[in-house]
């Protein structure tokens, strides 16, 4: 009984199989002609190009650093960074970067909301943005991000880094940008106008002068002020592509929390030199300052801030060369109340290996020598471990 | 019985539905070929090709974007370096890139690149497609790319992709010596 069970099974198995077999040969059109139409029915059903899902990207770095006279050493977890970008039909389209990153001097996790803005294109000419995004003046700050894969060197520029890395210029702003590419007979114009919430100096404790670190506001201008800003560039064509020249310029009523508050018109402008090309990365941006004192009435304060990097791609590697210099007037309250608002030079010397087009090696070597405040250098060594994904 | 004939009989067809359900989806997928990919391209003349242009002999392709400035200096380095390899052993191939952003890739953007960069040989071919179709191409040659606001940041490779448009062999970052796309291949091949 169970063998013809078994038999019964099997050859019904083979039967179905064999018919079916039978059947696709005798019905070969029928079968083409069905999977035409399932192959057109899942074209015509395959999800708009506004609704494919949202791809998640992001970047990771590790490291480690060894400073001179005391300072930091050790290894470390940089920061991880999500990246998003999603897309509602052709013309709207939203941004976001959330990071997580190690407090250098507390070791505690930090979680930032580095980028969160809404767009609309309009063209290439033109698209306005909302939200929180980075200030677009000079080159650094809106070509190179959170994610460290992306930029060549381990630092960024000292004067140009983020708020809370001691950065002493807004590198973020809470409010409205626009942004377009104008092509011209020779070349190409880029633009950017911008303005939002005055950023304010959180002094920790108030009572505390010099040890101030800025906060972009973005949840409301603390001050009722706001930051007007722009940028102005230039992409040359034909024997020169590769060079881009820009102008910018930026204010904003910035307050501290001092126990007396300090109120300053920030001022600045400058311009940028930029040239990727022929395996070269050549970056230089000039800051001018014309602060004014708004609470204490000592005028106007003149202060300067440039740095210059040179890099050369062979093969996977490129080793890159910077120099940087800030002469920040110590009688202007705006930097003086910024724990990094202190003058310096540095130079930069580091190498750089593309494992594999989404991870890189990166070993940099810095001096920086401190020239106002408490006179003092310190040389230092980092190494670190990026990747996209 | 009744029920066991009721299962074999629903085996059979659940295996039929399978392989044509397998069979609808990879062709929704996956071309014969990688020239399959169709529709209109558009090459540096801003001339409206199709793909298949390229079917019938040997090409190198790979994907890249002219605004990229650190994998896509590599990935055309090492099309002229295989192209130096191709004259060396008299192999006559052709040369495709494809755009990776349609948005900036155009035309005008193709033909300043080849005149900046030298790449002027009539084996050389720079095509771009709309989003869609680069989607596609991507996805069929295993190049990942995604938009970090103006970065295009992407894979590198470099396909060798035989006369019926399948694939014959791939260079990848690891790749050493760009020789071993051409690994096997002879002059009498090509002709």
């Amino acid at each position: 009984m169970r063998r013809s069970t078994e038999f019964a099974r099997v050859a019904g198995a083979l039967a179905g199989v064999l018919l079916g077999g039978a059947a696709w040969a005798a019905t070969d059109a029928e079968r083409i002609d069905t999977l035409e139409k399932q192959v057109a029915q899942m074209e015509a059903t395959r999800p708009a190009r506004g609704d494919e899902g949202l791809p998640l990207h992001g970047f990771l770095d590790v490291g480690g650093a060894y400073r001179s006279n005391g300072g930091p050493r050790g290894f470390g977890v940089g920061n991880l960074d999500f990246y998003l970008a999603p897309r509602i039909g052709d013309r709207i389209k939203g941004l976001v970067e959330l990071t997580f990153e190690v407090d250098s001097a507390t070791g505690e996790l930090e979680t930032d909301l580095e980028r969160a803005q809404l767009g609309y294109v309009f063209g290439d000419f033109a698209t306005a943005w909302a939200g929180r995004f980075h200030s677009p003046w000079g080159y650094w700050n809106t070509a190179y991000h959170h994610g460290a894969q992306i930029q060549t060197s381990i630092t960024r520029p000292q004067f140009l880094e983020f708020e809370d890395h001691g950065g002493i210029i807004p590198a973020h702003t809470v409010g409205l940008w626009a942004t377009g590419v104008v092509p011209l007979d020779a070349g190409k114009v880029s633009y950017d106008l911008f303005g939002g919430n005055s950023a304010r100096i959180d002094l920790n404790p108030p009572t505390t002068p010099a040890s101030g670190e800025l906060n972009p506001n973005q949840a409301t201008a603390t001050n009722h002020h706001g930051s007007v800003g722009f940028n102005l560039g230039y992409v040359f064509p034909g024997v020169f592509e590769g060079l881009k020249a820009g102008l910018h310029g930026y204010t904003a009523t910035i307050d501290d929390n001092a126990v007396a508050p300090n109120s300053t018109r920030v001022r600045f402008g400058g311009g940028y030199l930029v040239y990727l090309e022929n395996d070269w990365e050549i970056l230089g941006e000039y800051y001018e300052f014309s602060n004014l004192d708004l609470s204490g009435g000592t005028g106007t304060h003149r202060s300067r801030a440039a740095y210059l990097q040179a890099g050369w791609t062979f093969g996977r590697w490129t080793p890159y060369a910077r120099g940087e210099k800030a002469a920040l007037d110590q009688t202007d309250a705006y930097f003086a109340q910024q724990a990094q608002g202190g003058s310096y030079d540095r130079v930069v010397a580091g190498l750089r290996y593309d494992l594999d087009p989404r991870a890189a090696l990166k070993l940099e070597a810095n001096h920086t020598r401190f020239t106002d405040r408490i006179v003092s250098s310190f040389s230092e060594v980092q190494v670190q471990w990026a990747i996209r994904f | 019985m009744h029920t066991m004939r009721y299962r074999s009989n629903s085996t059979a067809v659940r295996l039929l539905s399978a392989a044509l359900a397998g069979a609808a989806f990879w062709s929704a997928v996956c071309v014969a070929g990688v020239l399959d990919v169709g529709g209109a391209w558009v090459d540096d003349n801003g001339k409206t090709v199709s793909l298949s242009r390229w079917q019938g002999r040997y090409t190198v392709l790979t994907m890249s974007t002219g605004a990229c400035r650190k994998i896509c200096t590599t990935t055309l380095r090492r099309m002229e370096e295989l192209q130096a390899i191709a004259d060396q052993r008299h192999l006559s191939l052709q040369f495709l890139v494809i755009g990776l952003d349609p948005k900036s890739d155009t035309p005008k953007a193709w033909r300043e690149y080849r005149v900046e960069h030298k790449l002027g040989r009539e084996n050389w071919d720079f095509v771009s497609g709309d989003d869609d179709r680069t989607r596609r191409m991507a996805a069929i040659l295993g190049i990942s790319y995604w938009f970090y606001d103006d970065h295009v940041l992407h894979d590198f490779k470099i396909v060798l992709v035989a006369p019926d448009g399948t694939i014959r062999s791939a260079l990848a970052w690891s790749d050493d010596r760009p020789d071993i796309l051409f690994s096997g291949l002879s002059n009498a091949q090509i002709h």
